[in-house]
C-alpha cells in the first residue's frame, strides 16, 4: 500500500568493538536523514531523534547495549532494515 | 559540495585547527570547513584573516561562522565591515557553543541543507545533555 505510514519497533544490540562513537554517529545520522520515515532511538530510558547528530553522540552507546529502535513513515521498513544493520555492525 | 560553509574564529590556532579537523573527518570532507584563528602563532583573532577566510568559501555557499569568545566576535563583525556587501549578506554568526554547535552544523550541512537548518541545528547543542541522568 503506497503512501501508507508505518510504525516499526526492534530491538538491536550494539555490534562491533567500539561503540557508537563520533563517526558511526554521523553515519548513522546521515543515514535516517535518507528517510522519510522518523527514526527513533531507546537507550536506557532516553528516546532521541536519529535524525539530530548530537543527540545521537550524547547518547554514547556502547558496544553490547540494547537499543530500541522505532521507525515511523512510509518507508519505516527500509530505514529500520539500514538502522539496524548500522548498529549491529554487521 | 554542500550548500553551507563553516568557518571557526577562535583565539586559539590550535584550537581552530583541531576543530576543523574533526569536523572534516565526521563530514567525510563533502563541507568547506576552514579556521581564522589566531594570530601568527599567538592567541587572537584578525579580523583580516576572518575577511579573507569568507571570501574564501565557495561562491555557491552560505558561510555559519562560529566564535569562541569576546573580541573574536568583533574580528568578524570587522571583517564583515571590510567586505563587499555579498560576502557579508552570506556569513552568518551562529551564537552556539563552539565545539558542539560546530559539530550540529557541519554534519547537518553535510546532508545539503540550508543555512536556516543548519543554524536550527547548531542552535540545539544549548539544551544538550552530556550525561544520562
Amino acid at each position: 500500500m503506497e503512501g501508507t505510514d508505518i510504525l516499526l519497533h526492534k530491538t538491536v544490540v550494539v555490534g562491533g568493538s567500539e561503540g557508537i562513537h563520533a563517526r558511526p554517529a554521523t553515519e548513522l545520522v546521515r543515514t535516517a536523514n535518507g528517510f522519510a520515515s522518523e527514526t527513533r532511538l531507546k537507550v536506557g530510558g532516553r528516546t532521541v531523534n536519529a535524525k539530530s547528530v548530537l543527540s545521537v553522540m550524547s547518547l554514547a552507546i556502547r558496544p553490547g547495549t540494547p537499543v530500541d529502535v522505532e521507525t515511523d513513515g512510509p518507508d519505516a521498513g527500509e530505514a529500520m532494515d539500514a538502522i539496524c544493520r548500522l548498529l549491529s555492525g554487521e | 559540495m554542500a550548500n553551507v560553509a563553516i568557518l571557526i574564529v577562535s583565539h586559539s590556532e590550535r584550537l581552530g585547527e583541531g576543530l576543523v579537523e574533526l569536523l572534516e573527518q565526521l563530514t567525510l570532507g563533502k563541507v568547506h570547513v576552514k579556521s581564522a584563528s589566531g594570530i601568527g602563532g599567538q592567541l587572537g583573532t584578525n579580523p583580516l584573516q576572518v575577511a579573507q577566510a569568507i571570501e574564501a568559501c565557495p561562491p555557491a555557499n552560505q558561510i555559519a561562522v562560529f566564535c569562541d569568545v569576546g573580541s573574536s566576535i568583533m574580528s568578524f563583525e570587522t571583517a564583515c565591515d571590510l567586505l563587499p556587501d555579498l560576502d557579508q549578506s552570506r556569513a552568518r554568526l551562529v551564537d552556539a557553543p563552539l565545539v558542539e554547535g560546530a559539530i550540529a552544523a557541519a554534519v547537518e550541512a553535510s546532508l545539503d541543507a540550508d543555512l536556516e537548518s543548519v543554524v536550527q541545528a547548531a542552535m540545539r547543542a544549548h539544551g544538550l545533555r552530556k550525561l544520562s541522568q
